[in-house]
């Protein structure tokens, strides 16, 4: 008894970390070399994908401490200035989940637009961000395709985190 | 009275929300500040932080490095035999450069006996495997999959077989960051190879970074190769670099193209030549009020390596000054 107890009770924790763990796994794809040509020069910010998502569909499994923080794992993984993805990451979060109602039970084309919405705001407060700390403006082009890019990439990412709710976390 | 109680309870909750909220973009915007103004903190965690995820991303990375592998064997098959006539004419050429080479070192060797000059720094190299080619539209970095380790050390010259690709900017124990030389924040003493004019290169996060600080009278044609002027004693002279592929004569905007395609690099050689340079941060910092330098300084550094103290006083030491030194005193 106290061992199905404990087993479930670490399926349960197992389950939680899904979804952060899903944002960190996108992490590591991103920088992951030589995928295919210039990719590197505009590599999608995949982690803003499942954070957009969990944002809607289970904030309670990625809060806005858990986004700061995996927003600092960016910072580090990528070598920006520290603090600029926390900033982002937590922004991102309380502005999806507080308008959550309205995406809740729409069309995926609802989700993917205000995903474009999101990071049609949120990419350029980053670029201004970085240069404010460098000191100079990084190439305006590479931003431009960073986020097409980053919006193209929504509907494969998207769906997969929609698999993993479907498998993992719809019976909770 | 329970509806007053919940309302009220809900109102404590986004009042909670807003506070955190409020708490963490202060929080995020002290972390700037921190990155400022103490670079070694924020390196040491960052370090620790990519010592950890290096060996996933060494199992991650195999994959994506197979599957490139296979498009790129795939494009090489489409040009097999006009690639083989290329090979076959390069071959030629390169034979008679090898012939060149071998006759130029031997003068080399008969010339500095004879002037008594000591021979150029050894060299010790470490082969790394990228693991992770981070930034994006932000930053141009690699990470590796070797560190302090493996005896990498902060401030080595990082090569592949076509030149100069970047330099070592953070050193964990089993990782490494290298910043690229078209990143925003590098800043390379470079000249051009022929005419030996200096200048210095400064990344902007193109593919195409600039040659600035280029003396007024200094002629410079596209087709110039770039070389390490090895002043700031961060590399040795006469590491390739690049090409000159644009000279714009209005602005004078100098661009270069590396001779390193970075989309196409795996491998890495992480040299080190035991020059200390510019990175030595166990170097005191220079005494202020001391005589400037006689050049404006040449090298400024990227964040990740802010934090040692630029040594100054003593930047425009290049091996030939240091060479005359080294010479015995005349009899």
């Amino acid at each position: 008894m106290e061992n199905e107890g404990l087993a479930a009770r670490l399926e349960q924790l197992t389950r939680h970390w899904v979804p952060p763990g899903l944002v960190i796994l996108c992490m590591l794809i991103a920088v992951l070399p030589g995928i295919m040509p210039y990719w590197s020069d505009v590599a999608p910010a995949l982690a803003l994908i499942p954070l957009y998502y969990w944002s809607i569909y289970r904030p309670d499994l990625i809060g806005m401490t858990s986004a700061f923080l995996l927003g600092v794992l960016q910072d580090m993984l990528t070598g920006v200035p520290l603090g600029v993805n926390a900033l982002l990451f937590v922004l991102i979060q309380a502005v999806v989940s507080g308008q959550r109602r309205f995406f809740l039970a729409k069309p995926f084309f609802v989700a993917w637009w205000g995903f474009a919405m999101v990071i049609a705001v949120a990419l350029p407060i980053k670029y201004l961000l970085v240069a404010m700390l460098y000191g100079d403006f990084t190439p305006l082009s590479n931003l431009v395709f960073h986020m097409l890019l980053t919006a193209a990439m929504f509907p494969p990412v998207g769906w997969v985190c929609a698999r993993t709710q479907m498998a993992l976390l719809q019976d909770e | 009275m329970q509806g007053g109680s919940s309302g009220r309870a809900v109102t404590v909750s986004a009042l909670f929300r807003r506070f955190k909220l409020a708490a963490l973009i202060l929080v995020a915007f002290a972390l700037m500040l921190i990155g400022k103004a103490d670079a070694v903190l924020v390196e040491r965690v960052s370090t620790t932080l990519t010592d950890a995820v290096a060996p996933m991303m060494r199992v991650l990375s195999r994959p994506a490095s197979a599957i490139s592998q296979g498009l790129e064997e795939v494009r090489e098959l489409a040009r097999l035999r006009e690639e083989n006539t290329l090979l076959r004419a390069e071959n030629a050429r390169l034979k008679h450069w090898q012939m060149v080479a071998r006759n130029l070192d031997a003068e080399n060797v008969q010339l500095r006996n004879l002037l008594n000059l000591p021979a150029p720094p050894q060299q010790s190299f470490v082969t790394a495997r990228v693991v992770g080619d981070t930034g994006g539209a932000f930053a141009h970095s690699f990470l590796v999959a070797v560190g302090r380790q493996q005896g990498v050390r902060k401030g080595s010259a990082v090569m592949t077989a076509d030149g100069l690709i970047g330099r070592v900017a953070q050193v964990g124990f089993r990782s490494a960051r290298i910043l690229l030389i078209t990143d925003i924040n590098s800043r390379l003493p470079v000249q051009v190879e022929s005419t030996r004019v200096r200048a210095l290169l400064v990344g902007d996060n193109t593919e195409e970074p600039v040659l600035s600080f280029i003396g007024n009278n200094a002629v410079i044609r596209p087709g110039d190769r770039i070389v390490t002027s090895g002043h700031g004693r961060a590399f040795p002279p006469g590491l390739p670099v690049g090409v000159v592929t644009s000279v714009d004569a209005e602005n004078g905007t100098v661009r270069m193209q590396p001779f390193v395609d970075r989309n196409r690099v795996e491998y890495v050689r992480i040299v080190d030549w035991g020059l200390d340079g510019i990175l030595d941060v166990n170097r005191p910092a220079p005494f202020i009020g001391a005589n400037p330098p006689a050049v404006p300084a040449p090298v400024s550094e990227a964040p990740a390596a802010r934090a040692s103290p630029p040594a100054v006083d003593d930047i425009p030491v290049g091996p030939a000054a240091e060479d005359i030194a080294a010479q015995p005193a005349e009899p």
